[in-house]
């Protein structure tokens, strides 16, 4: 098997009680991993308990109130004290439910959320656990593995509401994720690489943030990863007012926490790719003047400009939440296939027609595996992505759309009525 | 005419095989080197298991899973081919078999989609999905 | 190719895991269970797919066929809604279909013997070559000296078999087209009932 490049800290090696006991080959690849793992899955859970807190209150301020504030200084222990609530609930399996897809179902949905982290490059050198180089067919495919969770989630609880949320929610999902992939593909080709600690690196040896290439695909990809996580405005599977709770209708106590934290992780996941494929990732443009690159303090900065870059993008989850109206369904799936998937066909098809343009016109020349701009290259490329994509898109759109664009103004004709008069008295 | 013998040498070399001395320890070290035989194996006990299920079973949709586990155990014997020919050929046409898998995964996709469509549409109009209730042009 | 070690280890897991699912599956009373188990099995052989190497494989096999065909048989098991099917084990079909695959099971044995030629077990020299370390070109990819399978995948599906990608894609649009033509409703036939 080849070996897995981890990428170990030099000191940790050297440590003293360690050291002398454990074979320095076996500290570097066997125990450092799970020293990253353990304090990966400390964090990201610790992170999406606060998260929830982080969310009442923002709703809180956008709502011109308090959010929580009673159960520590300003509120801080309140998710403890839901997780505790949610602990010591009872825990129910309805009658007729099938009772392994009951019990299976949530661990499917959270286990799909958390398995991505382990890809994500949260930091330089040693602050990535794994860099495979399928990193974002991994991401991908660990996401359309967690729908599964949720269809199988409506489907045990055996009633209705719970089956038509679970449909509902699973075919909005699946439908976004075509979307989602489709917007990448127009970074795919600057980066060249599938690999995510490739990708930050390729932006980082360009000195660009790939939002500057691809503002629509940056777009389509942030919208689509809004409605793949069921989060307003495309609630209406789970929201309150609609139909009870959607599939977690039935769950109760532990069990809804885990489908809770497989919510907050999905979000946490999208917002990392989006960081790390559109912005740049842990790279800022200054980071290598202050730092010396490879250190141990590169590497801590590093991961926190990454936790900066997605806790902005999570607080424009938050917020969207409470700005927009929710979705009616097929204003929803409509959005999805015939707004979002050909405007990330057309940005695809654009951003590869300019950049042929610019390898013949001699602005980029193509290497072994990554681009080389001239300046003429970083000017050519952005103007024509702002100033020839997206209105060329904008005018797509509207044109594929131009009869549902109406609907919503015309007056309705009602329909023909097919009465059958029983003549026979 | 088909040659029994064969089918049964194999088999009597083996037994004689068993019986020569040593032979535990070159059993046990052969289990370990884990080669295209074994992979081959795997994919003819999917391919039957598949088999087994297309033929006895009454529910139509399970019968197309059944399909599927057939085309995956196609799917395993190309990719083991794919990483032995790798080695043998220096690297000429070397991932030919990973492609051919992808597209046998994307004709499987294809062919169980318009499969479902046919099963929903059936469900439509006879309400039932057991092959053998769904008999309409039966003589 | 050789795998030893851990990953003979590892190829066990997964083979006994994918064949025992499968078993399981042609068995299993429910269709959701089936449609669960037929999930496992998948996985199972993805692992596969990643003990040799083809990393591209695997990750299509996961997005695929679990996140995609299977999502699609989950569907459509629960819009028609299937019950339990009845417990009489000893049915005719089930006799002839059991008949028919014992025996395809005996020819499979037989051919895999002939091709051994009777040292099924005790088969490899040490001279064979193992799984080769990955290459280590740092000219390729940025950072560290990750696998090339994807590279060298996508180098020759897009040169060598462009014509059969396009041919897929042809396919599936034709599958796409066939599927929502199959499965409209027909509004018309309604009203004018």
């Amino acid at each position: 098997m080849y070996l897995f490049f981890l990428t170990a800290p030099t000191w940790f090696s050297k440590l003293p009680i360690l050291s002398d006991r454990i074979d320095p080959m076996v500290m570097d690849y066997v125990v450092w991993p799970l020293v990253q793992i353990g304090a990966l899955l400390f964090v990201v859970l610790t992170l999406i308990a606060y998260l929830t807190l982080a969310e009442r209150k923002i709703s809180a301020w956008i709502q011109v109130r308090i959010g929580p504030n009673r159960v520590g200084p300003e509120g801080l222990l309140q998710p403890l004290a839901d997780g505790i609530k949610l602990l010591l609930k009872e825990d129910l399996i309805p009658l007729k439910a099938d009772k392994e897809i009951f019990v299976i179902s949530p661990i499917i949905a959270m286990v799909a959320a958390l398995v991505a982290l382990a890809v994500i490059p949260w930091g330089a050198a040693w602050g990535t656990i794994s860099n495979i180089d399928i990193g974002l067919l991994f991401i991908l495919a660990v996401s359309s593995f967690g729908v599964l969770g949720i269809i199988l989630g409506g489907w045990a609880s055996n009633s209705k509401y719970s089956l038509l949320g679970a449909l509902r929610s699973a075919a909005q999902m699946v439908s976004y994720e075509v979307a989602m992939g489709l917007a990448l593909i127009g970074a795919l080709m600057f980066t060249k690489t599938l690999a995510l600690q490739d990708m930050v690196i390729s932006q980082e040896r360009l000195q660009i943030w790939n939002i500057l290439f691809q503002p629509v695909g940056f777009l389509i990809y942030l919208i689509s990863g809004v409605a793949e996580t069921n989060r307003a405005p495309f609630d209406l599977p789970e929201a309150e007012s609609e139909l009870v709770a959607g599939y977690h209708t039935e769950y109760s106590g532990f069990r809804f926490s885990l489908f809770f934290i497989a919510e907050y992780a999905n979000m946490l996941i999208v917002s990392a790719i989006a960081v790390t494929v559109f912005l740049g990732g842990w790279y800022l443009p200054g980071l290598s003047y202050l730092f010396a690159p490879g250190s141990t303090l590169f590497v801590l900065a590093s991961i926190g400009v990454f936790g900066l870059k997605t806790l902005a993008l999570l607080y424009l989850f938050f917020w969207l939440r409470w700005s927009l109206p929710r979705y009616r369904y097929d204003q929803l799936m409509e959005l999805s296939w015939k707004w979002m998937i050909p405007a990330a066909l057309a940005n695809i098809v654009l951003t590869a027609s300019f950049l042929v343009l610019g390898q013949e016109l001699g602005l980029i020349v193509s290497q072994n595996n990554s681009l080389k701009f001239s300046i003429g290259g970083y000017v050519f490329l952005i103007s024509t992505a702002f100033i020839i994509t997206v209105p060329l898109i904008w005018i797509i759109l509207g044109q594929i759309n131009q009869r549902s664009r109406d609907f919503n103004l015309r007056e309705v004709q009602p329909l023909p009525m097919n009465r059958k008069v029983n003549k026979n008295n | 005419m088909i040659n029994i013998f064969n089918y049964i040498a194999p088999i009597l070399l083996q037994a004689e095989a068993i019986s020569a001395p040593g032979i535990k320890d070159r059993v046990l070290e052969g289990l370990f080197n884990v080669n295209i035989n074994n992979f081959l194996v795997l994919s003819a006990l999917l391919f039957v298991i598949g088999v087994a299920g297309v033929l006895t079973r009454r529910n139509v949709i399970v019968i197309f899973m059944s399909i599927e586990l057939i085309l995956n155990s196609v799917n395993i014997n190309l990719v083991a081919f794919s990483r032995y020919w790798f080695l043998q050929s220096e690297g000429k046409n070397a991932y030919m078999g990973e492609i051919f898998t992808i597209f046998v995964i994307v004709v499987a996709a294809a062919e169980a989609v318009v499969g479902l469509g046919i099963v929903i549409a059936f469900y439509r109009n006879k309400e039932t999905v057991a092959v053998d209730e769904i008999d309409l042009m039966k003589w | 190719m050789r795998l030893v070690g851990l990953e003979a280890v590892l190829f066990y897991l997964f083979a006994v895991v994918a064949v025992l699912f499968a078993v399981f599956m042609i068995t299993a009373r429910n269709a959701v269970h089936s449609a669960l188990l037929l999930i496992s099995t998948l996985v199972a052989t993805a692992g596969l797919y990643l003990l040799v190497n083809a990393e591209f494989v695997a990750g299509v096999q996961i997005l695929i066929y679990v996140g995609g065909v299977l999502v699609l048989f989950i569907f459509v098991i629960m819009l028609v809604n299937v019950k339990e099917e009845d417990t009489n084990m000893f049915t005719r079909q089930l006799i002839v279909g059991g008949a028919l695959s014992f025996f395809l099971a005996l020819g499979v044995i037989a051919i895999l013997l002939q091709t051994q030629k009777g040292n099924f077990f005790t088969l490899v020299s040490p001279s064979a070559p193992k799984i080769e370390q990955v290459q280590s070109s740092s000219n390729i990819s940025p950072s560290h000296n990750i696998s090339q399978n994807t590279i060298k995948v996508g180098q020759e599906l897009y040169t060598k078999t462009v014509l059969p990608f396009e041919i897929a894609s042809l396919i599936l649009l034709v599958a796409i087209v066939g599927a929502v033509h199959l499965a409209r409703e027909r509004k018309q036939e309604k009203i004018y009932d």
